[in-house]
């Protein structure tokens, strides 16, 4: 688990940029709702995730000067990205407490902006590498993908008995997404060895990892089933556990993802 | 201001690890660190079974991905093309070791990476590298760009079976190969 903090921090953000995008929609539909846990979540999750990243680094005291290459660097962009979006979050979430419905509403939707951004830039961070398997658009659409059924996932769980976008709606969204992810995942998947060494290695490391791409897929299936099929009385719970069961699903993908690695090198390219 | 480069002949190099032992040492590297690196490769099967050592280092690249990468400006250009790393400003996010095609920057156990310098305080003194002027089968050169364009620049290429491809960062590192090195169908040799 040597980059925990960056599976981390990449689910974290995806999933603030994600459920934001869904609060935005849902207050077109449902001007009242405040979904104040909502926004809460959020705070809580893009703060969570800067902090994670700083564990990541050697000399966390100077994360500052990751800002110096904005623009240049992709990584120096989605620092800046994420920051900005940690901040816009802190502040929509105190303006919803304050009931300063306005002002909420147009940080909601800047943050959405900026945390779609993010979520590509992120992506183009792990593209712009050496590394074999994390070239092509698989990355961006997994990336995009994963902030829609995340913030589906997240939005739903936070909601609360507030009104906006119906269950049913939320889990259609997130198995488009699942759709989009599968039918980009399984040709990338199958071209993958003809991109060299580096990516063959990666292609044995996935292959040892099978237990864990199984359990990837049947979470993500066996959750989307259960969020999207209409809820009844006696067993109101098990939306909210197929969300959960999403979220695991994801963060496996994530953790393979990292996992897969293979640092292009002399003789392993 | 002239541009520096490295000059490998391949066919002249036994995979010794001189080079290797000698940058370690001036550079005081930590245990599993090594700014110049030697592999070695087995091509071919019986009767022609051939193998072949390439010692490699930085490339100083012309268009560098761990500078391209780098988020604080750590690593950076000079103006006499060397590819330097200001340990101050590191952060230690590692970026630069996924981006380098070569594998060449190097983490250390303070979570800090580095790289080869082409031991900029020796030239600046009029010194070689200690890489070159350790290396016993002179395999290693090391001069400005027009020099080693005009001496070698003639049966020298920067394309080999076991390197990325050289249109990614334009690296500063000429090669003399054997035949060996153009096959595709290498496996690495622990020597």
């Amino acid at each position: 688990m040597e980059n925990l903090a960056l599976i981390l921090f990449t689910l974290l953000m995806q999933a603030s940029a994600g459920t934001l995008i869904f609060i935005a929609v849902a207050k077109i539909f449902n001007k009242e709702a405040s979904y104040k846990y909502s926004y809460l979540c959020v705070a809580v999750a893009t703060v969570a995730g800067c902090l994670l990243s700083l564990m990541h680094l050697a000399v966390p005291m100077s994360a500052l000067t990751s800002l110096n290459n904005i623009g240049t660097s992709m990584l120096s962009t989605e620092i800046f990205l994420a920051g900005s979006l940690t901040v816009i979050s802190v502040i929509a979430v105190i303006f919803v407490f304050m009931k300063k419905d306005m002002i909420a509403t147009v940080l909601t939707w800047l943050g959405a902006i900026v945390g779609i951004a993010l979520v590509y830039i992120m992506s183009q961070v792990y593209n712009a590498t050496s590394i074999a398997i994390w070239q092509g658009s698989y990355v961006a659409v997994d990336f995009l993908t994963t902030a829609v059924i995340l913030g589906a996932a997240f939005f739903f769980i936070t909601k609360g008995k507030e009104e906006g976008i119906c269950p049913s709606c939320l889990g259609i969204v997130a198995l488009a997404a699942i759709a989009i992810q599968v039918a980009v995942a399984v040709p990338y998947y199958l071209e993958l060895s003809a991109l060299g060494a580096g990516a063959s290695a990666s292609i044995e490391i996935l292959l040892a990892n099978s237990t864990a791409i199984i359990a990837k897929w049947l979470l993500a299936i066996i959750g989307l089933a259960l969020f999207i099929a209409p809820a009844k009385e006696k067993a109101a719970a098990l939306p909210y556990i197929g969300a959960v069961a999403v979220i695991c699903g994801l963060a496996i993908g994530r953790y393979l993802f990292f996992a897969s690695m293979v640092v292009s090198q002399v003789g392993l390219v | 201001m002239s541009k520096y480069g490295f000059y490998i002949d391949m066919t002249r190099c036994v995979g010794c690890k001189t080079c290797q032992v000698a940058c370690k040492d001036k550079n005081n590297l930590d245990l599993d660190v090594n700014y110049r690196f030697v592999r070695t490769f087995e091509t071919g099967v019986f009767p022609n079974p051939d193998i072949y050592h390439y010692a490699g280092t930085c490339n100083h690249c012309e268009d560098p991905a761990c500078v391209k990468g780098c988020p604080t400006g750590a690593m950076y250009v000079n103006s006499d093309g060397i590819v330097l790393h200001n340990d101050d400003d590191c952060i230690g996010c590692h970026y630069c070791t996924w981006n380098c095609p070569y594998g060449v920057p190097q983490i250390f156990e303070s979570g800090i990476t580095g790289k080869c310098d082409m031991c900029q305080a020796y030239i600046e003194n009029g010194a070689e590298p200690v890489c070159v002027n350790a290396c016993m089968m002179r395999a290693l050169k090391w001069g400005t760009i027009a020099d080693l364009e005009a001496e070698f620049g003639a049966d020298a290429v920067k394309d080999i079976a076991i390197l990325p491809d050289s249109s990614l960062t334009s690296p500063n590192t000429y090669l003399k190969i054997k035949a060996a090195c153009s096959e595709p169908n290498y496996v690495t040799r622990e020597v």
